[in-house]
Parts: C-alpha cells; structure tokens; sequence
C-alpha cells in the first residue's frame, strides 16, 4: 500500500462515514470514478466501521487474564480449575470445582520459588493436613495438599468477602475507620479462632490484615493456618526476606510477591519473631494487637523500611490508638496496648484471655437490646408441630417504628453444600451441638469447636422426622436411625432405632429397635418414643426411663390414625400430642397419671397456628418467608404465646430483617439465652450429563455460580448452552460453552422475564415481557444471540405461548386459549411476519394451564394437564390426537422432547425432592435423576443427543447460634 | 525501588534523542509488567478481567520517581510500556496456538467467549499492527497506546502531540481497517 493511496482510501472513508447513507452510493460512485478496487476497499471499511473495538479489547483482556493465570481451563488432579481470583503475595489463587465431590473450592498455589526442597514439603504437607483437621467457624479449613509440577498447592473453600486488609482499605479510602461494632465482633471471632488453634498446638505465625476473610456473612476467618511455617523451613534467608516491609495498605508489596512467602510479614511480626526465637501461641496475639491497632486507627502501628520496622517492633511503642481515632474506647486501647507489650510475660498469655477482654469492650459498647429480657424462667414446652411447618407464611403487615435490634451470630458448623447439615440442636447449658450432616452424626464442642464423630454401627441418622432430643444435663441425647438398605421413600418411623449418645464417652447405645423416639422429658427422667405402627405411621406412644428401661405403652388409637408428634409440659407430668385422622390434625394433651385427653388445638386452630421454638419465657420465635422477596427471604418474628395453646396472645413482633436466606429455629438453651438455628439457602444451578445408550453416563456442575440459573436450549450446533438466571434483582440471558467456562451475558435486564426460548435457527433469544396487571398483552421480544439491545417483536395476547422448533425445521406456533377458554389453537407464526394459519385446536379445560412443547421436528406437541394424567400427543399435520399412558408417574411437573423426537423427559414430583424420567413413545419410563429440593429438573437434551442440561438445585444449610447480647 | 531513578533518567535521555536509552529502559519495563501480570494482586477484582491499562499504570506508579511528575516522562513511559504490554501478550498467545499460524481466519461469530479464539484473534491484530505500521505508523500508536496502554484520547493527543480529533478519525480508520483484516487475512 502506498502512503498517497492509503490517503485516497482514508480520505474517502471518513468523508462516506460521516455523510447519510443514502447519499453515500453517490459520493463512493464519484470518488472512485472507474477505480474498483478503491470502492472496494472503502466499502469493506464502511461495513466494518464501528464493529471492531469490542472484541479486541476482550481478546487483549482475555489473553492477560490467562497470562496472569496459567492454569486456568486445565484440570490439576481432580480439580478443574475456572478462573484466577489473586495473585497475591502468597503465589497464585484459582476458583477451581472438586470433580469427585462437584464442590466449589479454591485452590492457593505456593511460589515456585519455594518447591525446591523435597523433605521440606513433605514437612509442609504433615503440617497442613494436620492443620486440615482444624474445624472452627473462625478458621478457614485446608481440604487438602496437592502438588501440580513440583508446585505445592493447598485446596480450601471457596469464600466470598473481603479480607480484612481491602476492608480498612477500603475504609481508610473514604476517610473514615471501620465500624467499632464489627471491629470487635470481628476482633472476638478472630481471638477465638486462635484460641481454638492454640488449644489444639497450633501456631499461625503470620496473623496479618491480609490473613484475614471476612465472609458476606460478617464472619472473620483466618486464612493458611499451617502454611507459614513452610516459609521458615523452605527460605534459609527468610529473614531477610521477612523483613519487608508490607506496602502501604492497598498496594500489594513488590518484594513479597517475588520472594513469594511472607515469613511473618515484617510489619506484623512479634519482638521474638524479629530476632529469631522459638515461637510460641504468645506471637500471634502480638500480632492480633497489631491488626486490632490497623483495624482501629486505619494505619500500621509500625512503618517505614525493613530495617526501620524492625527496629521499632523491638523498641519502639506506637502512637496511642486514641491519638489517631478518639471514638475507639479506652478499655479497647488498652487491650491493644496489652497485647502489644514488647515483654511477652506482660503480654496476654492466651488467646481466651484476650477474648474476654474484648468481649467485655463489646457489651459495654453495644447497648442491651430487647433481648436480655429472656431470663431463665422454667423451660416452657416446646412443640414442634408438624415437620414443616416450621416455615409460616401470613399475610401480616410490617411492623414500622423502629429498626429491629441486632443480635450476636455466631456460626457454628461450617459445611459446603455437597454435605450440608440435615439437622442439629444445643445442649440445654449452651455447651455442645449435636448434629448430622450427609456423611454423619457430630457433637461439637462450642467454645473449642472440637468435634468427635459419633459411631451408630453402620446405620444412617433419620435425617427427615427427628432432632437430637437433650436429656436435661447435657451429658447425653437420643436419635433414631434408618438401616441403610431402606429407600429413603420407603422408610416409615417404624423401622428405626432409638440410640442414646453419651457425650463425654462420645459412645452411642441402642435403646430400642423398632421403635422412634420423639423426645426427652424436661427433668431427663423419661424418653417418649412411637412403637407399633398403623397404615399410615406410629400409632402408640410409650415412654420408657433414660436408659430404655420400663417401658411401657401409654396410648394408642386405632389403625387409621397417626400420631405425628409428642412434647412435653414443663412439669415433664403431661404430653401433647398431634392425632392425625383421615388427613385432619389435632393436638391433644394427657396426663402421665391417666385420665381422659384434652383438645389443645382443634383442627382448624392447629391449621392457623404457626410452628415455631417456643422459649422458656413462653414467646415462640418464628421463622416467617417473605412472600415478595425474590430469592428466599425468611425473618425471625416473635409474639408471647398462650402456654397451654401455644397459640399467639399478641401480634407478631419482626425481630430481623434479613435477605437472601431462611432458618429453622431448632433448639435453645435451658435458660433460653441462646438460640441455635438451621440457616439455609437454595440455589437452582445447571449440571452437564453425558447420555450412554440413553442413560446418565456422569455428569458434572455445570454452571458454577449459585445464582438461580435454568436452561433453556441449546444452540443447534450444540456448542452453546443458553440459559437464564436471576442476579442481583436483574434477569439476565446468558450462553456458556459446553465446554468452556465463559459465561457470556446475551441480555441483562431489570426485573422478571418469561418463556424465554431460542429461534430455531439459533440466531435469536425470544422471551415475553413481564405480565403487568390490567394489561391484556405481553410483548414478545428478542435479542441476537450475541447480545445487543433488546426488540420488540410483536404484542401476544396474555397467556399465550410461543415456540420454536429446531433447525432444520423452521416452525414457531403460538398456542393459546380460545374465546371461549375451553380449547388451545395452535397456530403457525412467524417472528417478523406474525401469526399464520391454524394447525390444531385441542381441548384443555380450565383448570390445568398450558404446559406443553413442541417436538424439535415442529409436527406435534406434547402436553401435561393432571398430574397423574396420561401425556397428550396433538398432531400439527392433522392427525388424531393420542395418549401416553405414564403409569408410576402421577405427579408430572415438566415434560420436554428428546433431540430424535422418540421420548420425552419428563419431571416427577418425589419425596424429599423430584424425580427426571425419560419415558418413551409407548410410556415406558425409566428414572434418570434425582433432585433434592424444591426445584424441578428441567432437562433439555442437545442437538447430538449426547448431553443433557439439567436443572438441578443445591442446599447450603449451617447451623448458627443467636445470642442474646 | 532501587530502578526508579534509572527508569526517570533513561525516559529523560530518551525524550531527547537518545536511542540508547530506550534500549536500556525496555528489559526494565518488560520485567516489570511481566512480574505484575504473573503475581498481578487483583484488589477487589469482582469477576472483572484484569486490564492492562491497570498493569500499565501499576508499571509507571512502580518505576518511576513520584516526587517529580513530568508529563512528557510519563507520555513516554506509556508509549514504552504498550508497546512491551502487546508483545508479552502477543508472545503468550504464540505460545497458546504453537502449532498454528499466526493470522489464522476468524470468524468472528465463533471468536465470541473460547478462549482460544481469542488468542488468535490477537495474533491476527497484531500482525495487521505489523502491516498498518509500515504505511502509517500513527495510526499503528494510536491503537497501540489505546488498546494496550488503556490511555484516554486526550492522552494520546498529547503524547503523540496531535488532536484529539486527528485520534478519533485515526482510531476509527484503523480499527475498520483492522477489522477487515482480521476477518480476512
């Protein structure tokens, strides 16, 4: 190219570019004259104007990204690795998921200038698997060491905060201090996990801001126990290396990121640290003062260069906190002036002792809240109602006025969703949790956070029906077990066993076989369990001594009924308990004496009454969900209660005011000060299975993120999943490669959207505007499949549905309810052009909304109307219609075609959760998945029929103590 | 850091007219950038990809003296640092499609979010760079400072002492130009 021609072509492109488009032809026809060529290339340029900047950027960025982190896309052991998160001075961060578990974990390579030496990494290793065995809510857990090439990595989960390092930064930004209440709430967590560590040996040696997560949930978490000490081992010089001075809050340091390892990063290091003494637990309380002085004043107690700091930490006291930040109290001054002490003899000499000082400082500064108003009254009883009904939804208005107090949260099991919690419950002196997770039965110790595995010879805990049930003093509790070879569906009260774990022994004993405890009597002197069961569950309650003896039946009733649950008064002389009798429930009460039953709650009252944790000042706490809240939202209510009745004597007061969770309530202490609770969230996610013959070969998460998200199709070249999620409030249209990680955004928008579905010639996402109330129409729009602004296409008329067919088929229908709302037409449509000619009328009576689907060939339609009804074939080309008998399946929720249009997937409802069936033309049906929880398994199969993008859901359940500050 | 009076001296040697000195100051800007991509601590990153306008300027912040700011040292200092910013890049994702040319067809359409799409369509921007730069070496900075040392028009104004109009029609001519020659090589 020659400069004057590149000149011509230049000059002429700027000039057709900015001139209006229908009078460019003219200006191109007489710039270039007879010159080809020269149209040509300016045309080209003109096509090209304004398309380019977007995705070069992206690729640049793309390219730095997997610069910056090398391994990600690629599997290390049985971790695949999804995107770099730090690359902080400890070496390399990755999100990576647990293929053999499907959990989200993290993965924190150490420098490779650290992997030289071989026994010092297996010392390492020793280190951190003992360190694994660490199990505190203020301890972020090591899952495991592995090594990729030489480089050692440690595998931890996946936490989503903020270390404490960005948040005084982020602080000191805005010229303001960290709030004092999380400076001490965050200050105690972090002394307690010390204190737990210490108890058990170890010794962090690197406590520093950076060291430090804070969790969404405002929990402090410290980071790499059990990895500084490789630091001191593998860097003979490392020292010197230590003692570089951290950079100034924000900026990463230069030198540590090189050298790797921080060895007690010099501005935290303790006195002893500094000139290279034995360690004990006492240095990383010096260095918890000096992050409590950051934390409190914004700034490092000790700055300057290596040299200068090091000097100072051995010489120097730092200027007083007050000095910097007045509104810090002085008893909090003088706890950081303690720990601070140069003499390790003046210092605080545990970390218990440090917490009890702050937690002194923490009552102080924060006023009593309404709370403290639980005194220790006799423990009223409490009565769980029917399983379930834990969760009341009522239409009561909010409380206005003032805002609700906070309380003290402490969470006490730290489980990743793969093995939730299934249930858990306090000892009655606020002492031990006894809980069970998906692999087992647990006591935990609350203020060590040691836990002991409890052994019940090869059973499984009945996660489903029942709670550890405390015997009065702490020292022992009953739960029942299932045998291991009964089907979940199967299993009634009636073949479990009834053991009693003693906690000092950590010893369990069966009591009984055949048998279901309910509960433990207030003064621990008698145990009320089911025997003998009717058609539909236990139908007698016995009662027999803590140790299974004299037991003796105390009721029955016929064969028809069912008691479902037993308590017991406060006097542990009367028991309540719900009859269930053809489908209706009612709660009566007995003397242990005899005499006749009393009516507590009649049908219909037992129906309006909530279920909730009655304290022993007689108020029920209730968990309550919010009905508009988009993702599940509960709160806590409280309202006194009639003793007798349990019913609500006053209106319901809101005690918090949280989003994005909900709780069941499951236990308190015997003085009612604490609370223990179940906290769960519920999120839909994508799997990926691989089809074999028609059968799930494996399958994997395929989408990551626990954010809501549902398939809707494939691209037809199978490459692309499109899928749909909720984030942030915003409903968003998102692709993802089969097998990549990017999720790209095709469309974000405020607010709902539904029916999303892709054209069948994979170009565009269509979906219906939200339906808003007095309107009659929905719009039907779309975007490209690579994004772009959204159009509207065309107004439907409310409730009815469009659908495309796939490629090589061209065919979208909308189908929708005649005049007379007693049949659905089906007609051909065309997205630009409109609706066409009629293809079928079926009848579907009123009460069943449309839910069916097109086959992918565009020549029939599938469609469920009653739950245990046969599925309907209707004919697009005029043939009859016909019925697939589904016998077995009599709770049908979601039907979907299979790629060669030859079955269907189809969802069933299921105890504890929904079935995926594949059934065939002939209603021949096979299940596929499972799905515990509320969320169908929406499975779409692609083009190749290969894969299958399923819909499942995971359950993220902690138990979490609430004090009453 | 023990460079920065280096890297302010040799940015001022440079600026008048010493070849040398950019010779010198290149392997320092290289080690520099490359150590902070490799070990880039991503501060409240939020799912945001990493850019280089952020390493660029983390570069300058590094090695420069901060007690003296001189614009002209700084225009050059991200002139240098583009410059070595496009070829670690480039150089990785050479590495990446080893085994392919370079320059290799993309249709754009496919290039949309796999990563190794995107690896070529780098290599297929730089190599229209390459080209662009023999005819009009302009426009070539132009692209250079903005897409690999993230500076504002007006920053490439001034460092390249024309107008900020003159940048836009260069900006836009080059892209649609590249572009073309992407999707076309």
């Amino acid at each position: 190219m020659t400069p004057e021609r590149w000149a011509q072509i230049e000059d002429l492109f700027h000039r057709a570019a900015e001139c209006e488009a229908d009078a460019r032809a003219a200006l191109l026809a007489e710039g270039c004259g007879e010159d080809v060529d020269l149209r040509h290339e300016v045309e080209a340029l003109l096509s090209s104007d304004g398309t380019a900047d977007g995705y070069m950027k992206a690729a640049i960025d793309s390219q730095l990204d997997e610069f910056a982190f090398p391994l990600k896309g690629r599997t290390v052991d049985h971790y695949r690795i999804v995107q770099g998160l730090d690359g902080g001075g400890m070496g390399l961060v990755y999100r990576a998921e647990d293929i053999r578990l499907g959990r989200a974990v993290a993965l924190k390579f150490l420098p490779e200038d650290m992997a030289g030496d071989p026994g010092a990494l297996r010392r390492f290793e020793r280190e951190a698997r003992a360190a694994s065995a660490l199990e505190h809510p203020g301890i972020c857990p090591v899952y495991e060491f592995g090594e990729h090439d030489g480089v050692p990595f440690i595998v931890m989960p996946l936490l989503e905060g903020q270390t404490l390092r960005e948040l005084i930064a982020s602080a000191s930004r805005s010229h303001s201090f960290l709030a004092l209440k999380d400076l001490l709430v965050w200050a105690i967590q972090i002394a307690e996990g010390l204190e737990a560590a210490h108890q058990l040996g170890f010794i962090h040696r690197d406590i520093k801001p950076a060291n430090i997560f804070i969790t969404k949930q405002g929990q402090a978490k410290i980071l790499d126990f059990g990895v500084a000490k490789l630091a001191s081992e593998l860097t003979p010089a490392g020292m010197e290396a230590g003692i570089t001075p951290d950079g100034t809050s924000g900026t990463s340091d230069p030198l540590l990121s090189r050298t790797g390892l921080a060895i007690g990063t010099a501005g935290y290091m303790s006195p002893e640290q500094v000139r290279g003494e034995k360690l004990d637990a006492r240095t990383d309380l010096f260095s918890l003062g000096l992050v409590l002085y950051e934390m409190g004043t914004g700034r490092r107690a000790f700055r300057g260069d290596a040299a200068q700091t090091a000097k100072e930490i051995l010489s120097k006291d730092p200027h007083p906190v007050r000095g910097i930040n007045p509104s810090i109290p002085a008893s909090l001054e003088r706890i950081i002036g303690k720990a601070l002490r140069k003499d390790i003899r003046l210092r605080y000499q545990s970390a218990a002792e440090m917490r009890a000082d702050l937690d002194k400082v923490r009552q102080q500064a924060m006023p009593a809240m309404r709370w403290t108003k639980w005194v220790a009254l006799a423990f009223a009883f409490t009565l769980l109602l029917c399983a379930g009904a834990v969760l009341w939804i009522v239409k009561q208005q909010r409380q206005g006025g003032a805002a609700p107090p906070e309380f003290k949260l402490r969470q006490l099991t730290t489980n990743s969703a793969e093995n939730h919690l299934l249930n858990g419950t306090i000892s009655p002196d606020g002492n031990y949790i006894a809980y069970t997770d998906l692999r087992g039965l647990y006591i935990r110790r609350i203020d060590s956070g040691e836990v002991r595995a409890i052994s019940l010879g090869g059973q499984t805990v009945d996660a489903f029906n029942n709670y550890p049930s405390w015997f009065a003093d702490s020292r022992a509790f009953v739960v029942n077990t299932i045998p291991e070879a009964v089907n979940t569906s199967e299993h009634t009260p009636m073949n479990a066993t009834i053991w009693k774990v003693s906690v000092p022994s950590g010893q369990a004993k069966q009591l009984r076989g055949d048998a279901f405890a309910w509960s433990v009597s207030k003064d621990g002197s008698q145990i009320a369990f089911a025997a003998n069961g009717g058609r539909h569950g236990p139908r007698e309650v016995w009662l027999m001594g803590p140790n299974g003896e004299n037991a003796h039946k105390l009721y029955g009733t016929d064969e028809n009924e069912e008691i479902t649950a037993v308590g017991w008064s406060p006097d542990s002389q009367r028991i309540t308990y719900v009859l269930s009798s053809n489908g209706t429930d009612t709660t009566y009460s007995r003397d242990l004496k005899g005499g006749p039953p009393v009516v507590v709650m009649s049908p219909a009252e037992l129906d309006s009454t909530p279920g909730g944790l009655t304290l022993p000042d007689n108020r029920t706490l209730y968990s309550r969900l919010e009905p508009a809240a988009p993702e599940s939202t509960c709160n806590f209510w409280i309202a006194r209660v009639d003793p007798r009745t349990l019913k609500p004597t006053e209106k319901l007061q809101r005690l918090t005011n949280w989003t994005g969770f909900c709780m069941d309530p499951t236990s308190s202490t015997s003085d009612g000060k604490r609370i223990a609770f179940l906290k769960w969230t519920s999120h839909r996610t994508i799997y990926m299975a691989d089809l074999d013959a028609g059968l799930i070969r494996q399958s994997r998460h395929f989408t990551m993120d626990e954010t809501g998200d549902s398939p809707i199709d494939w691209t037809p070249d199978g490459a692309f999943i499109v899928f749909w999620s909720v984030r942030n409030g915003n409903s968003m249209l998102l692709k993802q490669p089969l097998n990549g990680e990017i999720q790209e955004t095709i469309l974000s928008v405020p607010g709902n959207l539904t029916e999303p579905f892709v054209s069948a010639d994979g170009k565009w996402v269509m979906w219906q505007s939200a339906a808003a109330p007095g309107r009659e129409w929905q719009e039907l729009m779309r975007v490209s499949i690579h994004g772009g602004a959204p159009e509207s296409i065309v107004r439907l008329r409310s409730g009815t549905e469009a659908q495309c067919a796939r490629s090589p088929s061209s065919i979208c229908v909308l189908a929708e309810r005649t005049a007379d709302r007693m049949e659905v037409a089906v007609s051909l449509f065309d997205p630009l052009r409109g609706r066409g000619s009629e293809l079928a009328r079926f009848d579907l009576d009123e009460a069943y909304r449309l839910n069916g689907r097109l086959s992918g060939d565009g020549t029939r339609f599938a469609l469920l109307t009653g739950p245990a009804d046969p599925i309907r074939i209707i004919s697009l080309r005029g043939q009859p219609e016909r019925e697939i008998p589904t016998p077995g399946l009599d709770a049908k929720q979601f039907i979907g075609w299979s790629a060669n249009h030859r079955g269907f997937y189809v969802t069933n409802l299921a105890k504890g959760g929904m079935d995926l069936f594949f059934v065939n033309m002939t209603g021949h049906s096979r299940k596929l998945w499972h799905n515990d929880g509320d969320f169908a398994p929406v499975a779409i199969e692609s083009p190749d029929g290969r894969h299958l993008a399923v819909q499942g859901s995971t359950l993220d359940q902690n138990l979490w103590l609430m004090e009453n500050p | 850091m023990c460079f920065s009076h280096d890297v302010t001296g040799l940015l001022t040697r440079w600026a008048q007219g010493d070849q040398d000195a950019l010779g010198q100051l290149t392997p320092l800007v290289y080690r520099e950038l490359h150590q902070l991509a490799a070990s880039y601590l991503r501060r409240e990153r939020g799912g945001h990809t990493l850019q280089p306008t952020a390493l660029v300027h983390e570069a300058y912040l590094r090695l420069v003296e901060q007690s003296n700011p001189n614009w002209e040292n700084r225009s050059h200092f991200y002139g240098v640092a583009a410059r070595i910013m496009r070829q670690i890049l480039v150089d990785h994702a050479r590495r990446r499609n080893s085994g392919k040319r370079a320059g290799l067809k993309v249709p754009l359409e496919e290039a949309f979010g796999f990563p190794l799409q995107q690896s070529q369509i780098l290599l297929a921007l730089d190599t229209g760079l390459n080209a662009l730069e023999k005819f009009d070496p302009r426009k070539c900075k132009v692209v250079e400072l903005r897409y690999f040392g993230g500076l504002s028009m007006d920053e490439i104004a001034r460092a390249l002492a024309i107008s900020a109009v003159t940048v836009r029609r260069d900006l836009r001519m080059a892209e649609a130009w590249l572009h073309k020659e992407i999707q076309s090589t």
